[in-house]
């Protein structure tokens, strides 16, 4: 009788019925799978086509494997959708795998499978699924659209302590942002975490970096915040951009970093449409904070919408390209991101009372005092950067200070933290000295 | 018997006295040059006589010999030809000593007696120890340059010989006038971009090297070549070394006289090491930073010049002279100049316009990495420069012209002369520290600008040079006000490697597990 209380954690040891090919017989399903997912250029929607031929296993990803290492490479790239010379490949690599080894390498991982994956032999199966206390599948992936089939992660939280303890909200943008965009990313990123809310982000240089710089300044005031998510395209043992190590290791000291691909994955093109499809099918709300006309986090945000997500964007000077995308979001109806308040309410969060208020106050305090510190020249000058990249030429025009006096106020600012240089232009600096 | 004729060779930009000496005497007919002749110079065996034949003078039927001493320096070029036919005309008695003696020759000779003009004259004449030279009508005017000198010349060897034999007179060569060279921009030109136009007086009151960054058609090129107009002429000292090396180098051209105006070289980025610091394997000929002595040196596009290229820049920027070695010896040549360098912001050029930056991280650190480091240190200036607007380029008003700078200019040269060097980024470290100094806030300035980080202490110094031009030019001494120090502090660029991580991971100093 085939067992139905399914651990889907690691070491699965169902043996309803036997496998096809006796050998390696201790190792779990799982082991086989991400056998799979390591095959070169194998993404969600090739491995989706081939477990069709798992119909009637109970070993999914066993059957799978099996099939590539035995059935002729037509076939197979018939089955996938691929090329003959990539199914060659993959039955290369599979024959020259080492799957107990790479297995072992996943051990301090955390694995959660999709349930829905096994194919009901009996309809009992799938509600012990979602009733299991032991199933660490994110529930808001369950009914996704496009579900990742196996998530991993690293850190110290369990997956099913973040995804069902937490609200979460989800922060993306672009790359190549302005300082106005990775301040208010910083500041959000600060705010939700201090608030107890799960920042979910990735760990890309620009708005991901700041976000998770802000969650883990939050972190660090207040150890009893909520953890922080990041996801990733590449293996958890690659730390992709380079520039990102510091934060990774924070996230994964006290939330969880999470990819879709297994370990030695390298950082590839086609494999963060995936991420971000995950981000979005893990927030609650998604914060859209700087794009361009075109770029990544608005397929992002598209496919919140899908999944019937709300979505805030943050408005940019009409000036600034890397607000381009974001504005254009709330010409075509999305609400516009304002203040934190607007998070809250679209999360239907109440904060804690009392703290919350007085915390406000002090920080307008705080603003205003670090502000009144300032001359009123320098305000003058501060004022003249609207909140956009400007140049040193378009400030003389705009102050109509001479050029000697105007450096040194502009050197001031500098020193003290209020403006910050960046190449070719100068930025205002969101709250130097704030909390 | 014996003849020795005085001449010259060329050595990098100077002069070398050679004396051609020809010995004939009995034996088998034969025609030896020795003396380290390079190829041209070993050809003129065959130009010689042809020449002497086509004069009607009569060819030794002896063995001739020719020395070129010294005999340990290599002998460049065809310009020993009227010497050596001179040496065999007196060796062979057809002319006698006291016809041609104290007298130095230069010029090739055509096949059919013509004398030549041949390139380096100016060093060459500067060189010798006699007090007539004998030169081809078109060299008269570049022999002339160097004063103390007579200059006599004739059209060909048989004219050349009827003069020294008292039979003819030496036709004198008329004395040009040289007018003075005008300028056809103007910095007045440029519409708006205050703070590039400061830069420019700034660059050139204080001999400081320049960076322009700026997208396509910000209109870098347009403001490197309006520098000239705004550069005092050059001192005498200057302008002769920098007369010698163009005449060497072949760029003086008829009716130029000495070289007053400051030059300006603007090579393009595909030119060789060589060809831009000099060298060249059979004789060392001067490069385009020589070339540029006392003047400007524009490299447009300067991150697409190879590294190995910027990087034998680094020597002349720091000493002023450029030092080629080869397996005969080393050679130096002065090489003092403005080096102003224009370049985009970042490879798809789109920073600073409407559209926005779309290059990657990489890239964009990948280009800007070619002039990072030292090329960029010695960027004592770094300019942004965007495209102007529309409203500014149609608009009618019009800045200072050229003319109005140069006043300041050259209060601003003046009061670096009284300290003792041409301009103030020549000024030795200590005498820097002597003549800069600064305002107290202008010191507190500096300081909270190490200790953030945000200079380095060798920038510390070159902030100060530039304080003080700033000061000059407003005609003001020192202590230096902080205002002054806070612009030179913005225009210096320590690095461009400037990314917004850095800021962000400075808050979240402990990061831990």
């Amino acid at each position: 009788m085939p067992d139905h209380e399914f651990n889907l954690q690691q070491n699965s040891l169902n043996q309803a019925e036997p496998p096809d090919i006796t050998s390696q017989a201790e190792l779990p399903d799982i082991a086989y799978g991400i056998g799979v997912l390591g095959l070169e250029g194998m993404g969600p929607a090739r491995l989706e086509r081939l477990k069709s031929v798992a119909e009637f296993n109970e070993r999914k990803f066993t059957a799978v494997w099996e099939f590539i290492i035995k059935k002729p490479t037509k076939q197979i790239a018939h089955i996938a959708g691929v090329k003959q010379e990539t199914a060659g490949r993959w039955k290369q690599q599979a024959n020259d795998a080492n799957l107990e080894e790479t297995y072992s390498e996943h051990s301090d991982l955390e694995i959660s499978i999709n349930p829905s994956l096994e194919m009901p032999a009996s309809p009992s199966i799938s509600e012990g699924k979602s009733a299991s206390k032991d199933s660490s599948y994110p529930e808001r992936l369950m009914n996704d659209p496009e579900p990742p089939l196996i998530l991993f992660s690293r850190g110290v939280c369990s997956m099913s302590e973040i995804f069902s303890n937490y609200k979460t909200v989800g922060i993306v943008g672009t790359r190549n942002c302005s300082r106005y965009g990775a301040d208010i990313a910083y500041s959000l990123g600060r705010q939700l975490c201090e608030a107890g809310i799960v920042v979910v982000s990735g760990l890309a240089l620009g708005i991901d970096f700041a976000s998770h710089s802000g969650s883990t300044e939050a972190r660090q005031i207040n150890s009893s915040t909520a953890p922080s998510v990041a996801i990733v395209g590449n293996g958890l043992d690659i730390v992709y951009p380079r520039r990102s190590k510091k934060l990774y290791e924070a996230v994964s000291g006290w939330g969880a970093v999470i990819s879709e691909a297994p370990l030695h994955a390298v950082p590839q093109k086609w494999r963060f449409p995936s991420r971000n499809r995950i981000i979005a099918g893990l927030s609650d709300v998604l914060v859209v904070v700087e794009s361009h006309l075109k770029g990544g986090s608005l397929i992002t945000a598209e496919e919140a919408g899908a999944r019937g997500k709300t979505i805030l964007a943050v408005p940019g000077s009409i000036h600034s390209p890397a607000s381009s995308g974001t504005n254009r979001l709330i010409a075509d109806g999305c609400q516009p991101y304002l203040e934190i308040e607007d998070v809250f309410m679209a999360l239907d969060f109440v904060k804690a009372g009392i703290d919350d208020s007085q915390q406000n106050i002090q920080q307008n305090i705080q603003q205003d005092e670090s502000e009144a510190s300032l001359s009123s020249q320098e305000q003058l000058v501060l004022d003249a950067f609207c909140w956009e990249a400007v140049s040193h030429q378009l400030l003389l025009q705009r102050t109509g200070i001479e050029l000697e006096k105007l450096s040194y106020l502009l050197e001031s600012l500098i020193q003290k933290g209020w403006v910050a240089r960046r190449g070719i232009y100068m930025e205002r600096v969101l709250n130097p000295h704030g909390k | 018997m014996l003849a020795i004729i005085e001449s010259a060779t060329v050595l990098g930009v100077d002069g070398q006295r050679v004396n051609v000496e020809v010995h004939c005497s009995a034996g088998l007919p034969g025609f030896t040059v020795v003396g380290l002749p390079d190829t041209s110079c070993k050809e003129s065996r065959d130009r010689v006589r042809s020449a002497i034949i086509s004069s009607r003078f009569q060819w030794p039927m002896k063995r001739i010999t020719v020395n070129l001493a010294p005999s340990s320096v290599r002998k460049i070029g065809a310009g020993l030809d009227l010497a050596i036919a001179i040496g065999i005309l007196t060796a062979s008695g057809q002319i006698t000593r006291q016809q041609s003696n104290n007298r130095a020759y230069f010029g090739e000779l055509g096949l059919d007696g013509s004398i030549r003009k041949i390139p380096g004259i100016v060093s060459m004449v500067d060189a010798i120890n006699s007090e007539e030279v004998i030169v081809a009508p078109e060299a008269c005017e570049e022999a002339s340059l160097i004063g103390g000198k007579k200059i006599n010349t004739a059209d060909d060897l048989a004219e050349l010989v009827a003069c020294l034999q008292r039979k003819k007179e030496f036709s004198s060569p008329a004395v040009k006038k040289y007018p003075q060279p005008l300028f056809d921009v103007d910095i007045a030109d440029i519409k708006g971009q205050e703070i590039a136009k400061k830069a420019l007086e700034l660059s050139a009151a204080g001999g400081h090297n320049l960076l322009l960054v700026g997208p396509p058609g910000s209109g870098k090129s347009m403001l490197a070549k309006r520098l000239p107009t705004l550069l005092p002429e050059m001192a005498e000292k200057t302008a002769l070394e920098t007369t010698r090396i163009h005449s060497v180098a072949g760029h003086l051209h008829a009716g130029t006289g000495i070289v007053k105006s400051p030059p300006f070289r603007a090579p393009h980025h595909t030119m060789s090491s060589v060809a831009l610091t000099g060298g060249g394997s059979s004789w060392i000929k001067p490069g385009e930073i020589s070339a540029a002595h006392g003047g400007v040196l524009f490299l447009d596009e300067i991150a697409e010049f190879s590294t190995v290229v910027l990087d034998a820049l680094r020597q002349p920027l720091e000493e002023g002279v450029i030092r080629i070695s080869r397996s005969a010896g080393t050679v130096s040549m002065p090489a003092n100049f403005i080096l102003v360098g224009a370049m985009n912001p970042c490879p798809c050029g789109r920073t600073g316009t409407l559209q926005g930056c779309c290059c990657t991280e990489a890239s964009k650190a990948k280009y800007v990495r070619r002039i990072s480091g030292p090329l960029l240190d010695r960027f004592d200036l770094c300019i942004f420069i965007l495209r102007p607007t529309p409203g500014e380029l149609l608009s009618g008003a019009s800045g200072e012209t050229s003319l109005q700078i140069k006043e300041r200019v050259l209060i601003a040269r003046a009061r670096a002369e009284k300290r003792g060097v041409r301009c103030n980024s020549d000024l030795p470290p200590a005498d820097l520290k002597e003549c800069a100094k600064l305002s107290p806030d202008g010191q507190k300035m500096i300081e909270n600008a190490l200790a953030l980080g945000n200079l380095s202490a060798r920038g510390a110094d070159k902030i100060k040079a530039v304080a003080l031009t700033l000061a000059d030019l407003s005609d003001t001494d020192p202590p230096i006000q902080k205002e002054l120090v806070a612009l030179a502090l913005q225009l210096r660029q320590e690095s461009f490697q400037q990314n917004l991580e850095q800021a962000f991971l400075q808050r979240i100093p402990t990061v831990c597990i």
